[in-house]
């Protein structure tokens, strides 16, 4: 019995260390340039030397199918949209492939500089103010979310991209964007967050009252992935990195690294 | 810039070849190209888009003078004047007059684009949805008025485009729609797969079977450019500022474009001349004017493309595809930063085109004795591996294939249709049911 103990021990071992030292494969499921590409690239510089193979992939459907059928390490990086509707979405991500956010960053109205009063107080005036947003499924719903809660008196206005919505911005079409990027030109006196940043000078929950969404509305980024059991620590690694502090998107930060992988993963699929 | 070197190159090859080859137009070009313009910069796509369509035209007139078979729609008034031209013992006259016309043409609508230039931030400022609405009514009227089918053809053709652009997973309604759960129809059909199946492969069976001649390429006396040069500023002025003004304009005209160029100023220089009493078959002014025109169209046709975001033609929504898949936001910005390099492109293209198809054009003698069978069967096969290739980068090689095998009856059913509409719709679906969408929750019509 002792010896089967010990022989087990030692399997148990071996197999563990296998797994830890084995290299990592990333999934690229997007386009090389975006938020997903940098964010794999990211990933990568932070795995090092553990880094294997890039697997691209045709969409996040198929990163999903794929690790579904692979037997080596593999991580990929997701973000909110894949997590809506996830009974029918077929990017959505089970909860034991769910390896813990990587970043996020908040969510905010933005405008042109020269108009940010005039558009503050077409808020607190109370008539009808239109927001542009990019028309993806998790914005879309967290809008008319935070919308609908708060009763507030504005116009949820889907684009097809930032390209659309920023054109419709400058001439007028619309009061504020949605956005968690500030370009050229362009102020963000509103954010969906708890704390004031950049040249926020509002924060969302002040002005959409009542509405759970206004501070907590953070675009995000996520790992998963299989075959892998480093599980938070993972991501951990990857925050601890030179490459994440380099890294270009410094408004995405480290989210909810307090919270356990099933309170994230709550989050994200709610 | 070496790369912007390369691709240069590439597509002055490849636009000579489309040129030379009957039926084989500039977006079954692109779709040869694909693999290639995937992997470019996108500055580096439009260069090649550019020089491509550039070369293309001036080989497209040289085959109509030559050999009487007319590369596209808008050669057919060259086929018309210049091959007449050409019987006559004329050939070297026209195929020069035919050059110099041409790059005239091309730097008369660069410089129209660059006089337009400080009025095009206003149209910016006024490109609100209500006005892309109306754009997108208006082309899709004068698609379905211009294709070569019939308009009831036409529109279905442009709905069938969409709905084939409705496979996939519906973000909005969580819905996949003809996916059979393949994950890599989730984000709807291979462009690759599509434009191959539909277009190139019923062009190339239709023209495999008409062509079946061997080159046989005459030698062109073009000694007198210099003579000609002057010729044409000394007596030809009138013609050479009307078709470049006709063809610039025409450039505009969704769906036809260069096409409207052509024979518009074709049509007219005819009238002027008829007026005159001058008129008979293989005449000069009417060739350089077709010939001209479709040049200068070839420049405008890309200012609504690279400023609003609106692709007029088949190919251009396929260039605007491609942008949009690196990520590029066409916004008044970055039209600025590739104006200059778009028009130097134009400029360069067009003084090899004056040279390679004018000049110089007797090199093309050694092309005497080739099968254009072969040829057409070179193409396809090619085809296949840039097919396979696309797929491999993706992992999903098979998978192009069985799709492409899965459309290729629909393009052997409508081989005898123009399918760009279809094309179109294809292409732009989404940029079309985006701006719908917006446009009801602005006017409140979404039920």
């Amino acid at each position: 019995m002792k010896k089967i103990f010990l022989l087990t021990t030692f399997i148990s071992a071996i197999t563990f260390n296998a797994v830890a030292e084995d290299k990592i494969n990333t999934i690229l499921h997007a386009r090389p340039g975006g938020l997903l590409g940098r964010s794999t690239e990211l990933v990568e510089l932070a795995l090092g030397d553990r880094h294997g193979e890039r697997i691209i992939v045709q969409n996040c459907a198929a990163a999903v199918a794929y690790l579904a059928s692979t037997d080596v390490p593999t991580i990929a990086v997701g973000y909110s949209d894949m997590m809506v509707d996830v009974d029918k979405n077929p990017c959505a991500v089970t909860e034991d492939r769910f390896y813990g956010y990587l970043a996020a960053a908040p969510m905010s109205l933005c405008t042109r500089t020269e108009n940010v009063d005039k558009a503050l107080a077409l808020i607190n005036s109370g008539d009808q103010f239109k927001i542009a947003y990019a028309n993806y499924p998790w914005i879309n719903l967290m809008i008319n979310n935070l919308i609908n809660e708060s009763g507030v008196n504005a116009l949820a206005v889907p684009y097809k991209n930032s390209k659309a919505y920023r054109a419709a911005l400058a001439i007028g079409e619309v009061d504020f964007m949605l956005s968690s990027f500030q370009g050229d030109g362009e102020s963000c006196p509103v954010v969906f967050d708890n704390v004031l940043s950049g040249d926020a000078i509002v924060l969302g929950k002040d002005l959409f009252l009542n509405s759970p969404t206004s501070s907590d509305f953070s675009y995000s980024t996520y790992l998963f992935g299989t075959n892998i059991d480093l599980n938070k620590d993972l991501v951990n690694m990857i925050h601890s990195s030179e490459a994440f502090d380099n890294r270009t998107d410094q408004k995405y930060t480290p989210h909810m690294t307090d919270s356990s992988l099933t309170e994230q993963f709550k989050h994200i699929s709610q | 810039m070496i790369e912007s070197i390369l691709v240069f190159i590439c597509a002055a090859l490849l636009g000579i070849f489309t040129g030379l080859m009957p039926g084989f137009g500039g977006l079954a070009a692109m779709a040869l190209a694909y693999p290639l313009l995937i992997t470019l910069e996108p500055h580096n796509v439009l260069i090649f888009y550019v020089v491509l369509i550039s070369i293309d035209q001036y080989y497209n007139g040289l085959t109509a003078i030559i050999f009487g078979v007319p590369g596209a729609s808008y050669n057919i008034p060259s086929v018309i004047e210049g091959h007449a031209l050409f019987k006559e013992g004329k050939g070297g006259e026209s195929v020069v007059f035919s050059a110099i016309s041409s790059w005239i043409c091309s730097l008369f609508a660069i410089v129209f684009i660059i006089l337009l230039l400080p009025f095009m931030y206003y149209v910016y400022k006024i490109w609100t949805t209500e006005a892309q609405i109306v754009i997108f009514i208006l082309m899709f009227l004068s698609l379905i008025v211009v294709s070569n089918n019939n308009i009831f053809i036409n529109a279905l053709l442009f709905l069938g485009g969409i709905t084939l652009g409705l496979i996939g997973y519906d973000v909005t309604s969580g819905n996949q729609i003809l996916t059979f759960n393949l994950p890599m129809l989730f984000d709807g059909l291979p462009i690759m797969c599509v434009v191959i199946s539909i277009l190139v492969f019923p062009t190339l069976l239709k023209n495999y079977f008409k062509q079946s001649a061997i080159i046989k390429w005459p030698f062109l006396d073009t000694n007198l450019y210099k003579k000609t040069f002057i010729k044409l500023f000394k007596t030809k002025k009138l013609p050479i500022l009307r078709s470049g003004i006709i063809g610039s304009v025409g450039g505009f005209i969704p769906g036809l474009s260069y096409t409207a160029s052509s024979l518009l100023a074709y049509s007219t220089e005819k009238a002027v001349q008829i007026k005159n009493k001058t008129y008979r078959r293989g005449n000069i002014n009417c060739l350089i004017a077709s010939e001209g025109s479709n040049n200068a169209g070839a420049v405008t046709q890309l200012v609504p493309l690279l400023f609003l975001g609106i692709p007029i033609t088949a190919s251009e929504a396929l260039i605007y595809n491609i942008l949009e898949q690196k990520g590029v936001i066409i916004s008044f910005d970055w039209f600025v930063s590739i104006f200059w390099l778009v028009l130097l492109s134009f400029v360069l293209s067009s003084t090899l085109g004056l040279l390679i198809a004018g000049k110089y054009v007797n090199i093309l003698r050694i092309l005497d004795g080739l099968s254009i069978r072969a040829l057409y069967t070179g193409v396809f096969l090619l085809l296949l591996f840039a097919l396979y290739f696309v797929g491999s980068q993706t992992n999903s090689s098979i998978e192009f294939l069985i799709i492409t095998l899965f459309l290729l009856p629909v393009g052997f059913i409508l081989r005898n249709f123009d399918t760009s509409p279809l094309l179109y719709g294809f292409f732009l679906h989404d940029t079309i049911f985006y701006t719908v969408d917006t446009f009801s929750v602005l006017y409140n019509l979404r039920f």
